[in-house]
Formats: C-alpha cells, sequence, structure tokens
C-alpha cells in the first residue's frame, strides 16, 4: 500500500471558513482509493521540509494570519519552487491564493514581496466579495460550486486559469476566469469547502494522484456528498 | 427643535405600533435616523451608559446586570426588545428621553449589536461596555472576527471603562490597545475543561503581542480558556472576577469566593453571571446586593422550550446557524442531558439577514458531539439536509441513525413513529417557528 503524506501549512492561523474540511475530504476520498494517508499540521514555529511531504494544503486567514503566514513563507521560496517543480501537489485556497504571486499590495498602497511562483499580483480591496458561485472546470462537465468571502482581487495574471465563471466573481469583479493551476498546483478563492462540496474535483485530484503514485484508479463516490452537490448545485440553478 | 421634533415622532411611532399591536421596536427608530442620524449625538446621557455587545450572550448577560440594578434600587432601562441594531437603538433611547433630549433614567443600559457601536456612540461614548466574546459568526457578514473586535475598538476612547472576558485571548488583546481601564472576568477550571482544543480551527492561536504561540493551561471551548504567552508578559492572570468551582448540575459556582446561581445548566449562562457581577461591582454596586440578588432570581433553569408530544418531552432550540461555538454549545447541551434522545437539525435558510447560503461555517462545529450511543435518532430537514447529512458522516455517526423528513407537515408523525426518546429540535428560526406553532395546536405547552 503506497503512502501519501499531507501537509497542512499554517492550520493554526490559515484555517478560517470551514477548510480544515478540505483536508478530511482528501483523506477520505485517498483512502477510498487504497492509499495510507498521513497528515501533518506545520506552522510558525515548525521548521517545514518541503521535501517530506506529496500534497502542501493552504486556506484562509485574516489580515494579521495572512501577513505572519507570508513572512514565514518567505524562508522557503526555494524549496517551494522545487516541490512545484517535482510534481508535487498544493492546494490552495481563499486569500492564500494571495500568498503564490509576485506581489501584495495592500488598501494603504503598501507592496510587499509574495512567494513569486506565478505570474500575478495580489491587491487587498476596500470592499468584499460575498456570494455563491458556479464555475466550470474544463476537464469535468459539472459545474464547481462554492462561496467566496474575500476583500482582495488579482490582477496582471500571465498563468493559465483553473475555472471559467458561470455565475459570480472571478479575479476582479468581471472577470470571467477564476484561479490559478500550473502542473500539480491548483489554487483558488473559493471557499466551501472546496473538495467537500465539489467530490467530482476531488475525485479529479485523485485520478492525477493515483497516476503520480502509480496506482490503479477506480471512481469512488461518497453518497452524502454527491446528494448535497446535486441539491445545492440544482437550488443555485434555480436561483439564477 | 428638529430634536424634540425625532424624539416626539418617535414616540407617536412607538404608540401607533401598539395601538395596532405590531413590533415598534425597530420602525420608529428607522423613521427618525433616517431623517438625521445624528439625533443620538444630542442626547444629554446620564451618568452611567452601559453597552453590552459580543458575538453571543449579550441578552443573557445584560438581564442578569438589569436585575442587579434594580434590585440594588437603580433607576435603570434596557432594551430588552433585543432589537440592538443602530435603528432599534434609536427607538429606545429616544422613547426615553424628554422633549428637551435628557435622558430620563439614571442609567441606560443597552445590548448593541457589534458593527453597530461605532453608529450608535460616534460623539457621546458609553462609560462602561461589556464585551462577551468575539468567536466566529456570520462571516458572510462580518468577513472575520478580527474585523469585528475593531468595529468595536473604533467606537471607544479612552474614556469608557472595558470589562472584558480574558478567556478568549483575542479580547484579551485589548489591554494592549485600549486606552481607558479594563476590567477582566474569566471562569477558572471546570470538570469538562479540556486539555487540548476540540479543533484545529481556533482563533487566537499566537500571541497578539509577539505572536508566539500561546500556551493553554486549560480550554473550555474554542479559544476560550487560560494561556499565557512563553515569550512575554501576555496572559489571561490574575482576573479581576474569576468565577471558581463551577457546577453546571448544581447550578452554582463561586465569584472571588462568593457562592452565586447560575441560572442555566450551560457554561456561557455561567460567563453571563460573572460578567454581570464584574459590571455592577465596577460601578459600585455592593458584593452583597449583587450576591442577594443573583441568589434570589427566579429562572427556569432549562434551555430551550418545552412541549410533550404523547409520552416524549421535545425541547425546541434556537440553532444558532454560523455561529459555530455557539451552535457547539447548544450540541453539548443535548449530549449532556439525560436518557435516550433524538435530535432534529435543519434550516431551509442558513440566515434571516441575508440571502446568501455559505455552509463553511458547518465544518467548524464540532458534530461529533452527536456521535453518543444515548442518541438514537438524527433526523434531518429543510433545504440544506444532505450537507448536514455530509458533515454527520464524516463525524462518523452511523448513519443508518439518520432519517430525512421532506415533507415538514408530517414532522411530528415521522418523529412519532420513526425515532425513539425524548427529542431535541434544534432548528434555525424558519423552522422553529412553524413547529413550535404545530406542538400548541396538538398539545400544551409544558412549562
Amino acid at each position: 500500500m503506497k503512502t501519501f503524506k499531507i501537509a497542512h501549512l499554517y492550520y493554526d492561523l490559515m484555517n478560517l471558513y470551514g477548510e480544515h474540511g478540505n483536508i478530511l475530504a482528501l483523506k477520505k476520498h485517498l483512502e477510498a482509493h487504497k492509499i495510507k494517508v498521513t497528515v501533518t499540521n506545520l506552522s510558525l514555529e515548525d521548521s517545514i521540509d518541503f521535501k517530506k511531504y506529496d500534497l502542501f494544503y493552504m486556506g484562509s486567514g485574516n489580515n494579521e494570519s495572512f501577513h505572519l503566514a507570508l513572512k514565514n513563507l518567505l524562508n522557503y521560496q526555494k524549496e517551494i519552487k522545487e516541490a512545484h517543480e517535482q510534481n508535487k501537489f498544493f492546494i490552495v485556497t481563499g486569500n492564500a491564493l494571495n500568498l503564490f504571486g509576485t506581489s501584495y499590495t495592500s488598501k494603504d498602497n503598501l507592496t510587499l514581496k509574495t512567494l513569486g511562483l506565478f505570474e500575478y499580483e495580489a491587491y487587498e480591496t476596500d470592499f468584499r466579495i460575498v456570494g455563491e458561485q458556479m464555475y466550470q472546470f474544463k476537464k469535468l462537465s459539472q459545474e464547481i460550486i462554492g462561496f467566496q468571502n474575500r476583500n482582495s482581487v488579482l490582477k496582471l495574471v500571465k498563468e493559465p486559469h483553473l475555472f471559467d465563471v458561470l455565475e459570480g466573481t472571478g479575479y476582479v469583479p468581471k472577470s470571467i476566469v477564476e484561479g490559478i493551476t500550473k502542473k500539480h498546483f491548483y489554487g483558488t478563492y473559493l471557499l466551501g469547502p472546496l473538495l467537500i462540496r465539489n467530490p467530482h474535483f476531488n475525485e479529479y485530484l485523485m485520478k492525477q494522484i493515483c497516476k503520480e503514485l502509480e496506482v490503479p484508479y477506480q471512481e469512488y463516490k461518497d453518497v452524502w456528498e454527491e446528494k448535497a452537490y446535486l441539491e445545492y448545485r440544482d437550488y443555485l440553478l434555480q436561483e439564477k | 427643535m428638529l430634536r424634540a421634533f425625532q424624539i416626539e415622532l418617535n414616540k407617536l411611532l412607538t404608540w401607533i405600533c401598539k395601538v395596532f399591536h405590531k413590533n415598534g421596536s425597530v420602525f420608529p427608530g428607522s423613521i427618525t435616523y433616517n431623517i438625521n442620524q445624528k439625533i443620538l449625538e444630542k442626547i444629554k446621557y446620564p451618568k452611567y451608559v452601559i453597552g453590552v455587545t459580543g458575538t453571543a450572550g449579550k441578552g443573557t448577560t445584560i438581564n442578569i446586570i438589569y436585575h442587579i440594578l434594580k434590585d440594588a434600587g437603580y433607576d435603570v432601562v434596557y432594551n430588552s426588545s433585543g432589537s440592538n441594531g443602530i435603528r432599534g437603538i434609536t427607538t429606545f433611547i429616544l422613547n426615553h428621553c424628554t422633549i428637551t433630549g435628557k435622558f430620563k433614567h439614571d442609567v441606560l443600559l443597552v445590548e448593541t449589536d457589534e458593527k453597530h457601536l461605532h453608529l450608535a456612540f460616534r460623539k457621546n461614548k458609553m462609560t462602561h461596555l461589556v464585551i462577551t466574546n468575539i468567536t466566529r459568526d456570520q462571516l458572510t457578514r462580518h468577513g472575520s472576527p478580527d474585523l469585528v473586535y475593531q468595529s468595536i475598538m473604533n467606537a471607544l476612547d479612552g474614556t469608557t471603562t472595558l470589562v472584558i472576558n480574558a478567556d478568549d485571548p483575542g479580547l484579551m488583546r485589548a489591554t494592549l490597545e485600549h486606552k481607558g481601564n479594563v476590567v477582566t472576568y474569566g471562569i477558572g477550571k471546570t470538570k469538562d475543561s479540556l486539555k487540548e482544543p476540540l479543533s484545529t480551527s481556533i482563533d487566537n492561536a499566537y500571541c497578539p503581542n509577539c505572536h508566539h504561540k500561546l500556551k493553554y493551561d486549560f480550554y473550555h471551548y474554542g479559544s476560550l480558556g487560560s494561556y499565557s504567552c512563553p515569550n512575554c508578559f501576555f496572559k489571561r492572570d490574575p482576573l479581576d472576577y474569576l468565577a471558581t468551582d463551577v457546577s453546571l448540575e448544581k447550578l452554582e459556582m463561586k465569584v472571588n469566593k462568593n457562592k452565586v446561581l447560575i441560572h442555566k445548566n450551560i457554561l456561557y449562562a455561567a460567563y453571563a453571571t460573572v460578567a454581570a457581577y464584574a459590571l455592577c461591582h465596577t460601578i459600585g454596586v455592593p458584593e452583597k446586593k449583587i450576591i442577594k440578588s443573583l441568589n434570589e432570581s427566579k429562572d427556569s433553569g432549562k434551555r430551550g422550550k418545552a412541549y410533550q408530544l404523547k409520552d416524549r418531552s421535545i425541547t425546541v432550540l434556537e440553532s444558532k446557524n454560523e455561529t459555530p461555538l455557539s451552535y457547539f454549545q447548544s450540541l453539548q447541551y443535548i449530549k449532556n442531558q439525560p436518557n435516550k434522545k433524538t435530535v432534529l437539525l435543519g434550516f431551509d435558510n442558513v440566515s434571516v439577514r441575508y440571502k446568501l447560503n455559505d455552509l463553511s461555517w458547518l465544518w467548524d462545529v464540532d458534530f461529533e458531539l452527536l456521535n453518543d450511543e444515548a442518541i438514537t435518532n438524527i433526523a434531518l430537514i429543510g433545504r440544506f439536509k444532505y450537507d448536514v447529512a455530509a458533515r454527520l458522516s464524516y463525524a462518523n455517526i452511523p448513519m443508518e441513525k439518520v432519517l430525512f423528513i421532506e415533507d415538514f407537515d408530517q414532522v411530528l408523525d415521522i418523529l412519532e413513529q420513526e425515532t425513539n426518546g425524548d427529542i431535541y429540535a434544534m432548528l434555525y428560526f424558519d423552522k422553529s417557528y412553524a413547529i413550535s406553532k404545530k406542538l400548541k395546536e396538538v398539545t400544551h405547552e409544558n412549562v
């Protein structure tokens, strides 16, 4: 049995909006695919060895947490780049997405250097973007659902997007694309938790993980996640 | 001139609402506030202007404060309607003013929404403010808890004495930032205290002063507990008012070594009691009078409304959607009740304030508590019942215990026929009102 090692980055800082549910969803689905899983919670006071893990997850935090995480992450700039190039998985939700571009500019016009893994700039806004979202992921026929609650936008994005916006908000309020994906990096502002609310997207990830681990893939469906997804999607379609 | 007009109009509108049996706690203030938003700046306030705010426990806390002050002989009024937004507060304050704009009582006691304090007290500041806690709550509206804290702090200046729950490190931050006096209260270790937090998703894990990780002696729930920073001076203790020997079974505890009664068998009632004690003692009520008032009060001691469905008791509790720690405490209350039981959960809408349905908060509630042998059935209703089911399945609850009620008209029949034990219905307003109405039709209220 193969083992898959998950690192939950800044679990005690970047943890708003029930996002540890994403970790639970990854674990449940990986185990359903007969892959052994370890989850390691890591934060400011740990020294993080990016060589040791197969997947890195990071969620949303408040303003202070965001800045603490940024300062700490900059110590690992080189290691993160290497891990990404080695096809390791990164799942990044909420305002953690703002950490992986080239810069973050706050409301008072202070620009901070961010990880620089990708080419885009993040800007804090003086308004919040809050609401239900419906997207399309080009490799899946079923829509992606979820929620957004953020006060930032992405500009000057020179990277492939993750989702097409069907209803809701993209990089900026009128943008028709959202999220960043490159190799096995999947970053989105979408909350939900993303992987609980979209079991088909979680299964898409499972397929990629199985490929990397060289284990056969057979689709797994959790009855409650599926029912919840369909009911909510239909409710959203009805509302629109 | 305008002030007098607004005051008289407010009173007239309140009277009209009363005559037509309409809820007049918000409407008059919304009219007068819209005429001139600075109306409250023109009121001559009494010696004590006491606010009560925070995520949870405002209503319980202010009710206890009111009774202590009343029993101690103070001339005090408060907004008992619970309408705690700027328009409700405007209605309440103007109704207690003379035509010249003088507040008629010695103590103005006002429950205030966290985000409305800075609107209600723009120029005239509160003399005292009790803050019960600031935890994750309605994030669709609030964004994140730190923004709520900032909004409260923006309503204050150095003349306000804060009375804060020091078990909440996010609130204890005020001792670093507030220019006026800060009085602290908290609860000592109980038999239910935890060594580790229930979930990793807590707020305020780090010291607000130097950002080292806080060390805890124990947790009550969430990030509330006894903590200290291993690197600097920031810590909970010593407290000005510490509740010890808390016994929710005997409904009693000690505050500064004096025995006082708690009026409900849940920890938030103990918090409300020690908060009221701290506030009242701070403004000069002798401890003897506080203790006498607390110990003579005749509150029911039970949570929710109790009915009888044939030979089974059914308790209707409010579901605190989007406030994970309040929701958690309700689950804990249900779990701690004796006998076998059935739990009914559900809602059609996440909020009454907005149409958006964010369900992420379900994952910040420890539904694992319901994984209990004494809970024989969990019935789910409402639009998002399968999302709740998914959450329950992740809490490792055996799903054969879970049943789904599609048709609300059949809820009582299904509960009667397909479930066992005492029934605890934890429903959001949209459903709890309807079920209470049904229960009143088929049975009698069992007070």
